[in-house]
């Protein structure tokens, strides 16, 4: 795996691949910061307001105009969480399009993509008092409509039940009851402390003439904006082994035709651990795959569900099995579900699932060597995890992988939570 | 075959019809680990009604996309587990008009491009397996009925259509989906999966003249018998739409709204469709994109939210524009931009705008290059609807302003718009 070439000063670290044979350059900035109930819900806003306004373009669309300039470069802004810490994100695409334009957009487009993260100043561009107002709302409606993915929602909440009282089981959209605490003076001292206290990793990936000049004059940006001082020390969030083996079992209702039965395990092992590859290879086998056992018992045998998968958490180290099915086969997908992992715990695993899972794994991370994007998100999952993983060793470590040592880890795990989305009148 | 965008945009595609009749496109990317194949039919839940050995059939609902499932089963062996056994991994998709087997591998290129082609050419039905198969897909279709934005995109069609099956879900329902049998499934595959109704697409890391070798031995090892005419039938479809206001409840906290423009007829010639589609959407990011006065003003006064977008779709029989997403006021949200169509329709496009809408599209379409599986997925539809992709860039210079006037003018009528809307029910909030 080529590895990145890294500039640092302070919190600010710029990373650097160059990989011909694209005509796509990418362009990351993320900031990173602990989750905590006080400010999450004014930095949850934050990407979301960056595209409304600049100081120098002051409204999405004259903001978007410069962009769609640019012969189409996408600006974007993102909201994610791994674990308990919030990642806000500003990213750009800048096609290569020189055989009808001279000269490269680059140098504009990186300018752009800055701009959208640092030019703001109090009550100006998207901290105009207006748009915050407009932000506020649409941000309650986007919290709200949260709900309206029945399977990501039912997953969410298994989650955040499996992960209480942690910072991973904080909302990563925030609390809609905080909203109307918020005005735009509030949320411009959150960003300002936003840039005093985040991590900023920036990623610059794709076929790039002239790598260095680009990397230090984004290093310079960076750094003038949001000073010195040292990040935070990543904390583990691994979730340790349940001593007392009682599963909590949640029944929400809604009027949904189908119902969603999510279940969480602590598995104890997080993705800088040394049995992660072991835990890798017990998730495939388990429901990762269409070869995984949970797919041809709940699904091919029994034709209970179309969705069942069994999906690793690697910041806090929990797994969830996620399936859609008809209310009253709950018991039932139950039964298979907890029989499949009982048959790992028991070394019942064909030499062919071992390998047919450890060639699925290396096909699911050869790809990401060919997706520039794709190793700047493993790279930064590295560090949010606390370990660089290359991913030539990582398959060596998965080749090496025991059918006893999946056993030991499946045994190790215990359900914490049940979760189940379902009609009121089944109940 | 080399085009000009192609050699420009560094791409080389060579494309090969087989004795078989199988069109064969592939797109060597030397130095990248993945390869990504397609194997599609020009077969898709619009095509329930057909004339086989002179016998006219009616076919229940959904049985193209119930027939993408059972292609899966095999009598010797786990199609999965197979493929997995070379580090591939499978999926299939069916749409209205098009069914399309794929895979995605770093090794094993060549065993895994036999095991896709000989799955899909070779079936394996019982009426136990047929069976088994219903509660899987009544499960996929009760996803569906939760998902709101697949609910307000299908009641949309359902109300812009009058006879067309476009208006039909392409699962089919529940009922639809029980009553399918072995037979019926055998004589779609019969009709529709010969050779010379399907496309292979190859994108990735390999050598091109070996490819072809390999896959002209695979082919030369089957026989298929003579490629069927094969005659579909669709009811005649009045250009207006069936009706023009459509509700549904479901368990929503955002309310959706979808606008529909229908088409008065679909576009036969593949040239003649790239271009419509690219000027149309040039139209549509002009009228509707983040840059446009609406997309602001709609957002202040709290009528959409930022997932507010648009698409366009063109085949030989039907088309329509779709816009719209999440709205608190729904209602008002559809009077608003009925006023604002007819404002532009008065008052035309303008240039810049038009202009710099151009260029976008043509710096994503470079940009979607790199992306192999959405490249090899485009390609090949575009492929079964008689048009090349790859003639893109070509397409959207020769578009003009007045080319531009004149598609709003014509598409965009308020006789054929139509409003889809999903609203909360009584025991959501």
């Amino acid at each position: 795996m080529d590895s990145f070439q890294k500039l640092s000063a302070g919190r600010c670290h710029v990373h650097m691949l160059p990989h011909a044979g694209f005509r796509t350059k990418e362009v990351s900035i993320r900031l990173h910061v602990r989750m905590d109930a006080q400010h999450l819900t004014a930095y949850a806003l934050l990407p979301h307001m960056w595209m409304n306004g600049t100081d120098k373009f002051p409204s999405t669309r004259s903001l978007t105009t410069a962009c769609d300039d640019l012969y189409g470069t996408s600006v974007r802004t993102s909201l994610g969480k791994r674990g308990g810490y919030h990642i806000l994100e500003v990213s750009a695409s800048i096609p290569d399009v020189s055989f009808v334009e001279e000269g490269s957009l680059v140098e504009r487009a990186v300018d752009l993509l800055c701009d959208v993260l640092f030019d703001h100043s109090e009550g100006h561009g998207c901290f105009d008092d207006a748009l915050v107002q407009r932000e506020l709302d649409l941000h309650r409606r986007r919290i709200e409509a949260a709900r309206d993915e029945k399977m990501s929602f039912a997953l969410q909440r298994c989650f955040a039940i499996a992960c209480e009282g942690t910072p991973a089981a904080l909302p990563r959209l925030g609390f809609a009851e905080e909203l109307p605490k918020l005005d735009a003076a509030r949320v411009f001292a959150a960003y300002e402390e936003l840039l005093h206290h985040a991590e900023a990793h920036a990623y610059i990936v794709g076929p790039f003439a002239d790598f260095e000049s680009v990397g230090s004059a984004l290093l310079q940006r960076l750094t003038e904006k949001m000073g010195g001082g040292s990040g935070a020390l990543i904390e583990r969030e691994v979730l340790p082994r349940l001593e007392n083996r009682s599963v909590r079992e949640v029944t929400e209702y809604d009027d949904v035709h189908q119902s969603q039965l999510d279940l969480a395990y602590r598995t104890g092992i997080g993705y800088a651990d040394p049995e992660y590859p072991q835990l890798l290879m017990m998730n495939g086998i388990f429901g990762g795959f269409a070869h995984s056992k949970l797919f041809i018992h709940v699904r091919e045998r029994n034709s209970l569900a179309y969705t069942v998968w069994s999906h690793l958490d690697q910041t806090t180290g929990m797994l969830a099995v996620m399936t859609g099915i008809s209310p009253e086969k709950r018991a039932q997908a139950l039964t298979i579900i907890e029989q499949q992992l009982d048959d790992i715990r028991n070394g019942k695993i064909a030499d062919e699932e071992l390998a047919y899972t450890y060639r699925s794994l290396c096909n699911q991370y050869t790809v990401l060597l060919d997706q520039p994007a794709a190793l700047a998100n493993w790279h930064h999952q590295g560090i949010l995890c606390g370990r660089q993983r290359d991913i030539d060793e990582l398959l060596i470590d998965l080749e090496r992988v025991t059918r006893d040592e999946i056993a030991k880890v499946a045994q190790a795990i215990e359900m914490s939570t049940l979760y189940f989305l379902t009609r009121k009148d089944e109940a | 075959m080399m085009s000009k965008e192609a050699d420009l945009l560094k791409l080389t595609v060579t494309e090969h019809k087989l004795a078989n009749g199988l069109e064969v496109c592939l797109m060597p990317k030397p130095n990248f680990h993945q390869t990504f194949a397609m194997f599609a039919t020009k077969y898709g839940s619009i095509d329930n009604e057909f004339v086989i050995d002179g016998r006219k059939r009616r076919v229940p609902d959904g049985i193209a996309h119930f027939l993408e499932h059972k292609m899966f089963e095999d009598e010797h062996v786990d199609v999965f587990a197979q493929f997995a056994a070379h580090g591939a991994s499978v999926n299939a998709f069916t749409t209205f008009d098009e069914t399309a087997y794929y895979f995605s591998c770093t090794s094993d290129v060549k065993d895994n491009l036999n095991t896709l082609l000989d799955f899909v050419q070779r079936i394996y039905l019982t009426d136990e397996n047929v069976e088994k198969e219903k509660g899987i897909i009544a499960q996929e279709i009760r996803m569906g009925d939760d998902n709101p934005d697949r609910r307000a995109f299908m009641e949309l069609l359902a109300a812009m259509y009058r006879q067309h099956p476009v208006r039909i879900d392409i699962a089919g329902s529940v009922e639809s989906i029980y009553q399918i049998t072995r037979s019926d499934l055998l004589d779609c595959y019969t009709t529709f999966y010969h050779p010379s109704n399907m496309v292979l697409v190859v994108v990735g890391g390999f050598d091109p003249e070996e490819m072809l070798t390999w896959i002209e031995q695979n082919q030369s090892r089957k026989t298929f018998g003579k490629a069927p005419v094969i005659e579909r039938l669709y009811p005649p479809e009045p250009a207006t739409p069936a009706s023009r206001w459509q509700e549904v409840r479901l368990s929503v906290a955002q309310p959706r709204c979808l606008i529909g423009w229908k088409e008065a007829h679909g576009t036969s010639t593949g040239k003649e469709l790239l271009r419509q589609e690219m000027l149309t959407g040039v139209v549509l990011d002009v009228l509707f994109g983040k840059t446009s006065s609406i997309y602001t003003e709609l957002l202040d006064a709290g009528l959409i939210d930022k997932g507010f977008s648009w698409e366009y779709e063109l085949t030989e029989h039907y088309g329509y524009t779709v816009i719209g997403g999440n709205s608190p006021d729904p209602h008002t949200l559809a009077d608003r931009i009925a006023q604002y169509v007819t404002h532009v329709r008065a008052a035309g496009i303008d240039a810049d705008a038009f202009e710099r809408a151009r260029k976008k599209a043509i710096g994503r379409f470079v940009m979607s290059l790199d992306q192999n599986a959405y490249l090899a997925k485009t390609y090949l539809t575009y492929r079964l609807r008689g048009a090349s992709f790859l003639e893109t860039v070509d397409a959207l210079t020769s578009l003009s302003l007045a080319d531009a006037n004149r598609r709003l003018d014509e598409h965009l009528r308020e006789e054929s718009r139509v409003v889809s809307l999903i609203l909360p029910n009584q025991a959501a909030g």
